[in-house]
């Protein structure tokens, strides 16, 4: 395989992994603003290091060693380290991680007629935590609920979500 | 996922505690089962997240000529202008639809998320390797300013699709089922398809699997099991199940426990493991039983036989009575019996039923236990149709060995408000043959162990003589079987006790 075939392959599976490589660093420091720094990280370390690559090797397992040594260098360097799972538990979500990434596409079909489903607090809860990234006690203040009423609300709107989005993935097949 | 919501939810929310976070490794550590749910988990909500961010009212023009290049309504064109000097090599291969959308959106949803958070250095790298992974993915087209991407057409094929969730059963039936949530699938529903990789751990009640090669499993509360990439195969973790190979393509179907490999060879069996050993019995044809140590030992196991394995044993040993008692078909589980008059069925059995511990305005009938095997000749106090009104006349029926049957329970322990002494009347018509009654209690007493369940107290435990149908007052208490065994008739009272009469029905219709 040329250089080219290889940053191909690479360019591919960056494709199809991006978002569990994602899961996981979301995963190891619990923070999505410094989730998505460590992920552009990652990313240009895959851009430099593509020769690198053996194809005989599954991309995730390749891509999540250099994701390990990445969340390791921030626990480090982060004064809240303690938040920072350990290198055991890194591994152990690495080793969890599925063989096939997730079906992105129909998921977000799915999705998109689960999300038009739900009441409108609720849709407005997800939007006040995904789109504008509040915590959970601004979101309970701009609800009027207390913040263990937005904590119970999350849990069960995305409970409701998955159920929906597998029955509707199950009634394609 | 057992973990405390809130405390995985403060996780998910970036606002958890240090004592939580270790809390949540000490639970990803418990059970690798655990860290496979939080990945799943994670992931789903990153697509929620991305997602919801994309259709927000925040679209960038991009996300514009995005959705219109999706509708085809023209060519996506990646410019790499601004951000690389020294382009890679062109690529021979095309570019897919997909791989532009999907780096479109990996683009996207870096620049709309840090709207929020600032755009920094980093993230314009990431964005630059998406671009960069673009025109890769782009192969030719000119390889100056921009690169144009042709027009494919419409693929409405999923992104991937050797998808991870591989169906290999459904959820074909279910009796007062009561399960653990699972945060990947959700709680399983009626007709639900059922993937390699889904744990379920049944609570209560009683459920039937569907294998993709229609073998049968009949799983009864408390049971886990795994489902795993083979569509005749499933893990049993813990409890109790019945297999059912009734087809050729099931034919095979194995049932892998910690301490024994059961494959079945076109029969029926049942297959009970805990922390100390599994055991199994077959019910029909031939079994063959084997151990999954290295040094794997082998054994045909035929109808009506029972064998075990202990933890860190090898040894497949034969054991003349298992303490297995199986319920063998769901039917009678699924079929409650048709009521009229006083009468309610209440799908739990309380666990004291002792003189004034149940009191109701109504007759009860509860579910006792399906699928008891009659070993020997079961003494009883009616086996044939007619009117019975007179204690003495009850005596001595016996029922004959062979028969497998499902037991009910029938309770009245009238209010004392209400008024001792009033009559109830009802009729139970049963989808099956009723092969015997029990209505003294002292017969109730004696076939309690066998016949009832070892949670619940009866009457008769403690009163027999107070428990069945009453010999002073035969004028005023009726049983009747009906001529096609199918129904009965109530017509009992209680005084200072209670009624309680144990109602034996074929498990399976009769020949």
């Amino acid at each position: 395989m040329d250089s080219s075939d290889r940053r191909a392959v690479v360019a591919q599976e960056w494709q199809r992994w991006q978002i569990s490589i994602r899961a996981y660093l979301v995963a190891a420091v619990h923070n999505h603003h410094d989730a998505e720094d460590l992920l552009s990280q990652v990313a240009v370390a895959v851009a430099q290091d593509f020769e690198k690559y053996d194809p005989q090797t599954p991309f995730i397992r390749w891509a999540l060693a250099i994701a390990r040594h990445r969340v390791l260098n921030y626990r480090r360097k982060q004064a809240t380290s303690k938040l920072v799972f350990s290198a055991d538990t890194l591994e152990l979500l690495e080793s969890a991680m599925p063989e096939e990434p997730p079906a992105e596409s129909a998921t977000r079909a799915a999705l998109d007629d689960c999300l038009d489903k739900l009441q409108d607090r609720s849709r407005q809860a997800l939007t006040l935590r995904y789109e504008q990234d509040l915590k959970t006690a601004e979101i309970a203040s701009r609800l009027n609920m207390t913040p263990t009423a937005v904590t119970t609300l999350m849990h069960r709107l995305h409970q409701s979500l998955a159920k929906c989005v597998k029955k509707a993935l199950a009634s394609e097949r | 996922m057992n973990t405390p919501i809130h405390q995985l939810e403060a996780y998910f929310a970036d606002e958890a505690t240090e004592d939580q976070v270790r809390a949540i490794e000490a639970w990803l550590h418990a059970d690798p089962a655990n860290a496979r749910a939080l990945v799943q988990e994670l992931h789903f909500r990153e697509l929620v997240g991305q997602h919801l961010r994309e259709r927000s009212d925040h679209t960038s023009l991009a996300l514009v000529e995005l959705a219109r290049f999706e509708a085809g309504a023209l060519p996506v064109v990646v410019s790499s202008e601004t951000c690389f000097d020294d382009q890679p090599p062109a690529h021979d291969k095309p570019l897919s639809r997909q791989a532009v959308l999907d780096a479109g959106r990996y683009v996207l949803s870096h620049a709309m998320h840090n709207r929020a958070v600032q755009w920094s250095l980093a993230a314009a790298a990431a964005l630059a390797l998406a671009l960069t992974l673009a025109i890769v993915f782009a192969g030719s087209g000119d390889q100056t300013a921009s690169t144009r991407v042709a027009q494919t057409p419409r693929d409405n094929r999923p992104l991937n699709p050797r998808s991870p969730a591989v169906p290999v059963a459904t959820l074909t039936a279910q009796h007062d089922a009561q399960w653990e949530h699972d945060f990947d699938f959700g709680t399983p529903e009626l007709r639900d398809t059922l993937y390699a990789g889904q744990r379920l751990t049944l609570r209560t009640g009683h459920a039937q699997l569907t294998t993709h090669r229609d073998a049968t499993l009949l799983l009864e509360a408390p049971c886990t099991v795994e489902l795993i990439d083979n569509p005749n195969a499933i893990r049993l973790i813990s409890g109790k199940l019945v297999g059912n190979v009734a087809s050729e393509s099931a034919k095979g179907l194995l049932i892998r426990t910690p301490h024994m490999d059961v494959t079945d060879l076109g029969t029926r069996f049942g297959v009970a493991c805990d922390a100390d050993a599994t055991r199994l019995r077959v019910f029909e044809g031939e079994v063959l039983a084997s151990t999954p140590g290295s040094d794997q030992v082998q054994r045909a196991v035929k109808a009506s036989e029972s064998v075990r394995v202990r933890a860190n044993s090898d040894a497949i040993q034969p054991i003349d009575d298992a303490p297995d008692r199986f319920v063998t078909t769901l039917a009678a589980l699924a079929d409650r019996p048709a009521l009229t008059g006083d009468i309610r069925y209440e799908p739990s059995i309380p666990s004291d039923l002792r003189i004034g511990a149940y009191e109701h305005n109504h007759i009860l009938l509860f579910t006792e236990q399906i699928g008891v095997s009659l070993k020997d000749p079961l003494p009883v106090n009616i086996t044939q149709p007619g009117t019975y009104a007179d204690q003495p006349l009850l005596d001595p029926a016996l029922l004959e060995a062979g028969p497998t049957v499902d037991t009910y329970l029938i309770h009245l322990d009238t209010l004392n408000v209400e008024g001792a002494g009033r009559v109830k009347s009802a009729t139970i018509r049963f989808e099956r043959p009723i092969l015997g009654l029990i209505t003294s209690g002292e017969r109730m007493a004696r076939t309690n162990p066998m016949l009832g369940l070892a949670s619940v107290r009866y009457g008769s435990e403690t009163a027999a003589n107070y428990t069945g149908l009453d010999k002073t007052n035969a004028n005023r208490e009726s049983v009747t079987l009906s001529d096609d065994r199918l129904t009965l008739t109530l017509n009992i009272s209680t005084g200072q006790g209670i009624d309680q009469f144990r109602v034996l029905v074929a498990n399976e219709p009769l020949n």
